[in-house]
């Protein structure tokens, strides 16, 4: 308090004016207090309702009581409050009331709980007590929403009209603080008209799946941009967000942020994209596994794992449990959905008496089309064939297990099963093959039937295996040995593929054409942390992003036989490069086989096209030349009046012209050097005898 | 369209490596008749050698310390050194004895003669309370020893300096980015600009002291004029350049440079970037590259001729190449 006594107030008069009007309000004062001022409880939002119990007499009551509180409710906390109302004869109604000491503990209770199976007839459906009390409140009169001004975004698949088909991307540069869009002229790119912006993201660029929308990142939440000028289409308010996914129908925008306040404690949120409203949301999730939920290919579900319990799969457009209720499943880890069917696969672990299970439904009818017992289960990850036309699920399995002291298995002597899934015939028949070494970077061959993968450990050197799946087996079509590749990159047609060796493997890259296996370049991009394919499938480029290298961060683009076609290194500190992806194709196959077969007619045609570009280009580069050259010369020009101009001063400060090399040459004196050209040393009496 | 040209460059100009030093280059030059190399490293003994051959006329024996500058009068009759030793030596060229020698408060950055060579210019370092110093000394009065004028450069130190047209004035580039005209005898600056945004490590003047050509650690070389230090072209690169020079024959700038030693941190020279660079002195292209040392280049220059060039590195060869036909018929289109 020695402060205090420093301060001389004696003097002082406090007191106010007499005309002063205290304006200043409480909450202007001490806002961050009165905050968390307690308040009267509008909703009782410690009290849960449980439905969707069996319906049983009287005598039966008190058991199922004590069976729910056991199983279900006591875990989460103390239950102040539990009863089953029952009609006049003393059965119950097939629902329940709780009530715990905090709101948090309902909360806990509610997400563990919901969808839970009693038995196979009874599936838990709870929800808070609260919820009723909201519906209660509504306006029993409908009244029709407002209808929403139209607003005309113009054109928003504008780039797609392109007059020679060239596709766009998007760079994030200068450290991150500058993005630009850019057509791609081969060779020569070039920014896109008022699509050079500062600050526009503040993380990174993300295109929406069939390219129509740019996504950026703010501290507010997402803005979505889109037309022929990049003009707002529209914003998503989500603080601190961190981490999105669009549906493959780019009608919604799932967001997260691992901001949540005790107002809005919902990390995960959906929205629709046109109108901008959110459509739901959800509590906290770990982002570890993005995305937490899964859409199917049109978007009209998604779903998610609540593992080791059940499958939640949502529909749309109304956001809401299809047949409003979860799939109870026991010891589910993971799902994933067909990329072109409504099937939905996932994965059951292994438990003492059961074997671990692949099941294959689908959606919306939850009839199961596949099931696939699998035996010493450590783990499973499923990859789909990107036409969908196979499912390969990597199995990791073990010889020996062993229990931890806190009882988590460990897993000896790991290997890996593939088995494969053909989703085009008739039951969809199963394969396997066996793998011993370790094994990364699974991929499928767009448009194709093979697949690789690296298999061994990089310390005793890594090698890329080829499979093809034929009409009747799985053939092992090619190893490529002693590659230091941690990247898998496929042509989006298919064919062609790199093999890349990217971040600390220093940048290698294998251009491979898969029709006949025969390596077609081998290039280097030194640090190179990226890879990307542009969506046609013609170019490859690499960078060296600024986030995890600090020198030489820059972009080289390849042709898809990977000739390196230029460098962009203009721009400085490249974060981040990004195809802007296209909708898929219109042709029909029909279409397509017909050009491939009249290639050399279109190819002729672009050929001439792409001479008379060029020229025009050369054309254009040698007239920028002849204009340096003019400017340079009429500046040396004056130089040089300068320089002569002061020749005589620099005759009296030498004597002699040394203007040019030779203009003293009278000057000059001959030298003679002598250099000895060769030396040799022999001894005189290892000297050959001289014949006589 | 040069990247190819170059491949057959490397094949067929084989360069003449000269060995004699035992650490990094600091400075190569050559007289102005092109028939004698001077090179100076972090060892105490500046060399002479034959351009002809490479061969080593002789070394020049009397610093106790890192050379970091050599010059040669226009006359090639006498060599200027500045060293870390806090002292600079005037040297007969014929005979290797040391004629002059100057001490100094801290360590000589850079030295030259003047345009008629009768007299030499000093630039010291800001070192242990000193302050960056510009020093002229008549070379005429012999002995001599004390300093005809000096100047005290309050600001960025200077890391290179060259005398201007007719030595009216110096040409300095300093540790900020600065490049001024100084004017000793008259104790003032002419001057100031801001072309660079790092240390300017080298300044070349063109044979004819119209224009200059400087390197900087912000990865450009630019080429500006010498009366105005109007900034007239831009040579970019990946890396800090450490030396530059105008080519005295063909419109061709010479860069050298590459990551700084104590930044190289995996292995591999092609990582550093350490070749010889060439670019179109009026298209601001770079045009080809010559690779050969396996650390920064330190130091680079064409001959007087403009028949071949030289360069030294941190990894303490000077490597003499000679251009082979092909470059001489070179042509941008």
């Amino acid at each position: 308090m020695g402060s205090e006594e420093d301060i001389d107030v004696s003097g002082e008069d406090f007191t106010d004016p007499d005309d002063f009007v205290d304006d200043i309000d409480d909450k202007e004062l001490l806002g961050d207090i009165l905050a968390e001022k307690p308040q009267e409880k509008k909703a009782i939002n410690n009290a849960l309702v449980l439905s969707g119990l069996p319906i049983v007499d009287s005598a039966r009551i008190e058991r199922l009581q004590v069976f729910i509180r056991d199983k279900f409710l006591d875990k989460h906390g103390e239950v102040v409050k539990f009863s089953m109302p029952t009609d006049e004869n003393g059965n119950s109604l097939g629902f329940a009331l709780c009530c715990f000491q905090t709101d948090q503990q309902a909360l806990d209770a509610l997400t563990d709980i919901q969808g839970a199976s009693l038995d196979k007839m009874h599936t838990l459906n709870v929800f808070k007590f609260s919820d009723f009390n909201r519906l209660a409140d509504a306006d029993d009169e409908w009244k029709p929403p407002e209808k929403a001004p139209f607003v005309d975004r113009g054109d928003l698949r504008s780039w797609l009209r392109e007059d020679r088909c060239h596709d766009q991307f998007g760079v994030l540069h200068t450290a991150g603080s500058v993005a630009t869009i850019y057509w791609h002229w081969p060779g020569d790119p070039q920014p896109v008209d008022s699509a050079t912006r500062n600050n526009w993201t503040e993380s990174r660029l993300h295109w929406s799946p069939l390219g129509t929308y740019l996504a950026t990142y703010h501290t507010k939440g997402i803005a979505l941009w889109g037309g022929e000028k990049f003009e707002q289409i529209n914003r998503f308010q989500h603080k601190n967000v961190q981490i999105i996914d669009f549906s493959p129908c780019e009608r919604y925008l799932v967001t997260f942020s691992p901001s949540v306040t005790k107002e809005d404690p919902h990390a995960i949120k959906m929205f629709e994209v046109d109108t901008g409203k959110m459509k739901r949301s959800f509590l906290h999730e770990q982002a570890a596994k993005w995305p937490v939920f899964k859409w199917s290919h049109k978007g009209e579900f998604f779903a998610r794992v609540q593992t080791g319990k059940a499958l939640q799969v949502f529909e749309t457009p109304s956001f809401s449990l299809l047949d409003k209720k979860s799939i109870s499943v026991q010891d589910v880890q993971d799902l994933s959905w067909s990329p072109t069917d409504n099937i939905l696969a996932y994965w059951i672990a292994e438990t003492d008496n059961q074997p671990a299970r692949v099941i294959l439904m689908t959606m919306p009818e939850k009839r199961e089309v596949a099931t696939k017992m699998l035996f010493n289960v450590a783990d499973c990850r499923m990859h789909w064939h990107p036409q969908g036309n196979y499912l390969c699920v990597r199995v990791n399995r073990y010889t020996k297990k062993k229990l931890d002291a806190d009882n988590t298995p460990k897993y000896i002597n790991i290997y890996t099963n593939f088995e494969v899934f053909r989703m085009r015939e008739k039951n969809i028949p199963v394969e396997k093959i066996e793998v011993t070494d370790a094994v990364s970077c699974f991929t499928w061959e767009p448009h194709g039937s093979k697949f690789a993968m690296v298999q061994g450990i990089a310390s005793k050197g890594l090698s890329v295996v080829f499979y093809q799946v034929n009409a009747h087996d799985i053939e092992k079509v090619k190893v490529l040995e002693k590659r230091n590749v941690n990247t898998i990159s496929w042509s989006p047609i298919g064919q062609h593929v790199v093999l890349a060796g990217l971040r600390s493997a220093n940048g290698g890259l294998e251009f491979i054409d898969t029709s006949d296996m025969k390596t077609t370049a081998n290039q280097e991009h030194f640090g190179a942390t990226d890879i990307e394919w542009d969506p046609t499938g013609r170019y490859v480029v690499t960078t060296v992003s600024f986030w995890h290298v600090k020198v030489d961060n820059a972009s080289h683009v390849y042709s898809s036989h990977g000739t390196l076609l230029y460098k962009l290194n203009k721009l400085e500190r490249i974060c981040q490069f990004a195809w802007r992806p296209r909708p898929p194709t219109l042709l029909s196959d029909e279409q397509i086989k017909n050009i491939k077969k009249n290639m050399k007619t279109y190819s002729r045609r672009f050929e001439k096209e792409d001479l008379q570009s060029s020229t025009r280009a050369s054309k254009e580069l040698l007239e920028k030349r002849a204009r340096l050259k003019t400017e340079y010369e009429k500046w040396r020009a004056k130089l040089l009046e300068k320089f002569r101009g002061e020749k005589q001063k620099r005759l009296e400060l030498r004597g002699v012209d040394t203007d040019e090399l030779d203009s003293n040459a009278q000057d000059f004196v001959e030298e003679t050097l002598e250099f000895p050209i060769k030396v040799e040393r022999i001894r005189i009496d290892k000297l050959p005898q001289v014949a006589e | 369209f040069a990247f190819s040209q170059l491949s057959q460059l490397n094949q067929i100009m084989k360069p003449i490596c000269l060995l004699g030093h035992m650490r990094s280059i600091t400075q190569v030059r050559f007289n102005r008749d092109g028939d004698l190399i001077f090179t100076c490293a972090k060892d105490p003994h500046p060399s002479i050698w034959f351009a002809l051959n490479g061969e080593r006329l002789g070394s020049l024996v009397g610093h106790n310390g890192a050379v970091w500058c050599v010059d040669c009068r226009w006359d090639s009759k006498k060599v200027l050194t500045g060293s870390a030793d806090n002292s600079a030596k005037l040297w007969d060229t014929e005979t290797g004895k040391c004629v002059l020698s100057v001490d100094t408060n801290s360590a000589v950055r850079s030295c030259g003669f003047d345009f008629a060579g009768t007299s030499a210019m000093l630039t010291t370092d800001k070192t242990m309370g000193y302050k960056c110093t510009i020093l002229l000394y008549d070379i005429r009065q012999d002995p001599a020893g004390q300093p005809a004028c000096q100047m005290l450069v309050p600001e960025s130190k200077i890391t290179s300096a060259v005398w201007g047209p007719l030595s009216r004035f110096l040409i300095t580039g300093h540790e900020n980015g600065d490049l001024c005209q100084m004017d000793v005898r008259a104790q003032k600056v002419i001057r100031t600009e801001k072309h660079h945004k790092g240390a300017i490590n080298d300044i070349r003047m063109y044979k004819d002291g119209t224009m200059f050509v400087t390197a900087s650690k912000d990865h450009t070389a630019r080429l500006i004029d010498s009366y105005e230090l109007q900034l007239f072209k831009t040579y970019k690169t990946e890396r800090p350049v450490n030396s530059a020079d105008i080519s005295p024959l063909r419109p061709h700038v010479l860069l050298g440079g590459g990551q700084e030693a104590q930044d190289v941190t995996t292995s591999g020279a092609h990582v550093g970037k350490f070749d010889a660079k060439f670019f179109h002195t009026v298209y601001e292209e770079e045009f080809a590259r010559v690779k050969g040392h396996f650390g920064p280049i330190n130091s680079v220059g064409f001959t007087p001729d403009g028949r071949g060039f030289v360069t030294g590195g941190e990894d303490g060869f000077v490597r003499l190449h000679s251009f082979d036909n092909d470059y001489f018929d070179f042509e941008f289109e």
